[in-house]
């Protein structure tokens, strides 16, 4: 039988969804202008090095976490995972873009269908960083599915804006996505289980890079 | 070896800083406190060669209001290679309490191959403190040819600014691991990483920090949560490294209205 949640989830995670996460390279525009990321060959080295691990060190334990709380109704518990997410992000940029396609996402799914624990979230003067809010819609998805739902937008989200910044085609492009999805995945499960003392990762790179970007003279994204 | 450093740094009533108290044991000792440009400055000496194994060190600086601190070290801070497996650990933590000063200034740490490191620093600082923190990784002792070959580095940082977490960071690095060393090695192979935190109410000194920026210098700041600045910088080499905290103490100094002290190399 058909999942409740998977025809939301497939609309929700489309990247037609008005979320503006195309906006968004959260750093990569600036290795790409720095020349970190020089090709179609180093931004695939970078999403298996860098980002993937960033993922499931960091990301997926802390979108796990606030899955658990959301399930429980415990908005407090996810709003205080939501305001230490300012701590974490050092970069304001990449601060204010989580800020900012959280709350959009938020005021978006609203319209979509009546949840008074979005409502009661909203109305809470919390951050509303997009993980935090991502965690509270899918709160009904399996926890390993929400956790892929969020691993494959931020992968799909690098790869996509680099089509912008190089030259990368759609097809190679949504190969790169496919092979950094099959790696990840078989390790989701176990990066949900994270314990809260071991969750991190170290990237001073994307975070100077975001901190960079946001003094770039001429730049095509937000973050 | 289990070893303390807690300390108390209040102003007198001359205006001048002194420690008012102090308490340590091996492997840690003070040298003489002296005073340098208004504050007084510190120097944690480690009479031992270095970190090892099973190691457990604890450091508390509290600065009480109105006292200008600055503690420092005279020399490269050396973890050697774990023969047990387990991991040296230093837990720091810093209190600056309202109209205080303190700066946080250690030499490099330099992890040898085999090492297995954990640091934990807490920083507190009061509305209208002021903070300057320094740390610098070392990717090990690269004259040696010996580059990336310690075992486990774990990072622990939480900084609050008026009982509010501002910044947070956790990293593991282990370089069996290479994906763990990727943000270091993509942009310089030896990098050298140097991070700081400047907490105070003056404003941030954009224009002097950009300048700093050059050749073997990858640099980033960026405003925190609510109060204070991070800035991150991934450096060529040891040299680079060195003339780019120059640069930064005396830009940061300069917005604070202070001079910075010399400290012998500077």
């Amino acid at each position: 039988m058909l999942p409740d949640w998977l025809p939301w989830l497939l609309q929700v995670n489309d990247s037609a969804f008005p979320s503006g996460a195309y906006a968004h390279s959260l750093g990569l525009e600036e290795l790409v202008q720095a020349g970190v990321v020089g090709d179609a060959a180093a931004l695939e080295a970078f999403l298996h090095r860098q980002v993937l691990p960033g993922l499931l060190a960091l990301e997926v334990p802390l979108l796990a976490s606030g899955h658990r709380c959301a399930a429980q109704g415990d908005l407090a518990g996810l709003q205080a995972l939501d305001e230490t997410l300012d701590a974490w992000k050092l970069a304001a940029e990449s601060r204010a873009a989580s800020r900012q396609l959280g709350s959009r996402r938020l005021a978006l799914t609203q319209q979509l269908d009546a949840d008074p624990l979005l409502a009661a979230y909203a109305a809470r003067g919390a951050p509303c960083h997009h993980l935090a809010v991502s965690a509270l819609e899918w709160r009904r998805l399996p926890v390993e599915a929400a956790a892929c739902a969020w691993a494959q937008q931020a992968i799909a989200g690098s790869a996509t804006a680099a089509m912008k910044l190089m030259p990368l085609g759609q097809d190679r492009c949504q190969g790169m996505i496919r092979r950094a999805v099959r790696a990840l995945a078989p390790l989701l499960t176990d990066a949900c289980q994270v314990p809260p003392e071991a969750v991190g990762w170290f990237n001073p790179l994307l975070e100077i890079a975001s901190m960079r970007h946001a003094r770039a003279a001429e730049r095509l994204f937000i973050s | 070896m289990k070893g303390h450093l807690h300390l108390t740094c209040a102003r007198l009533a001359n205006g001048e800083s002194a420690l008012r108290e102090q308490s340590f044991c091996a492997p840690f000792h003070l040298s003489k406190p002296h005073q340098d440009r208004g504050a007084l400055v510190v120097n944690v000496v480690n009479p031992t060669a270095g970190l090892f194994d099973g190691d457990e060190l604890d450091l508390l600086a509290q600065v009480e209001c109105g006292a200008r601190l600055v503690l420092t070290t005279p020399s490269a801070g050396r973890v050697y290679q774990s023969r047990s497996g387990t991991p040296a650990r230093l837990q720091q933590r810093v209190q600056a309490a309202a109209g205080s000063f303190v700066e946080f200034l250690p030499e490099p740490l330099i992890p040898q191959a085999g090492a297995v490191y954990a640091q934990q620093t807490t920083l507190d600082v009061a509305a209208e403190a002021e903070l300057l923190f320094f740390e610098w990784l070392s990717p090990g002792r690269v004259a040696s040819g010996e580059v990336f070959q310690y075992r486990q580095l774990a990072w622990q940082t939480d900084l609050r600014v008026d009982g509010r977490l501002v910044a947070r960071e956790r990293y593991r690095v282990e370089p069996e691991q290479p994906a763990t060393l990727a943000a270091l090695t993509d942009c310089f192979p030896q990098a050298h990483y140097l991070g700081c935190f400047w907490v105070s109410a003056r404003p941030f000194p954009e224009a002097a920090v950009a300048a700093l920026q050059g050749p073997g210098i990858y640099l980033g700041w960026s405003q925190l949560a609510a109060g204070g600045w991070s800035l991150k910088a991934l450096c060529a080499d040891a040299l680079t490294t060195r003339r780019l905290l120059g640069g930064l103490r005396a830009a940061l100094y300069a917005a604070l209205e202070r001079h910075p002290p010399w400290l012998g190399r500077f």
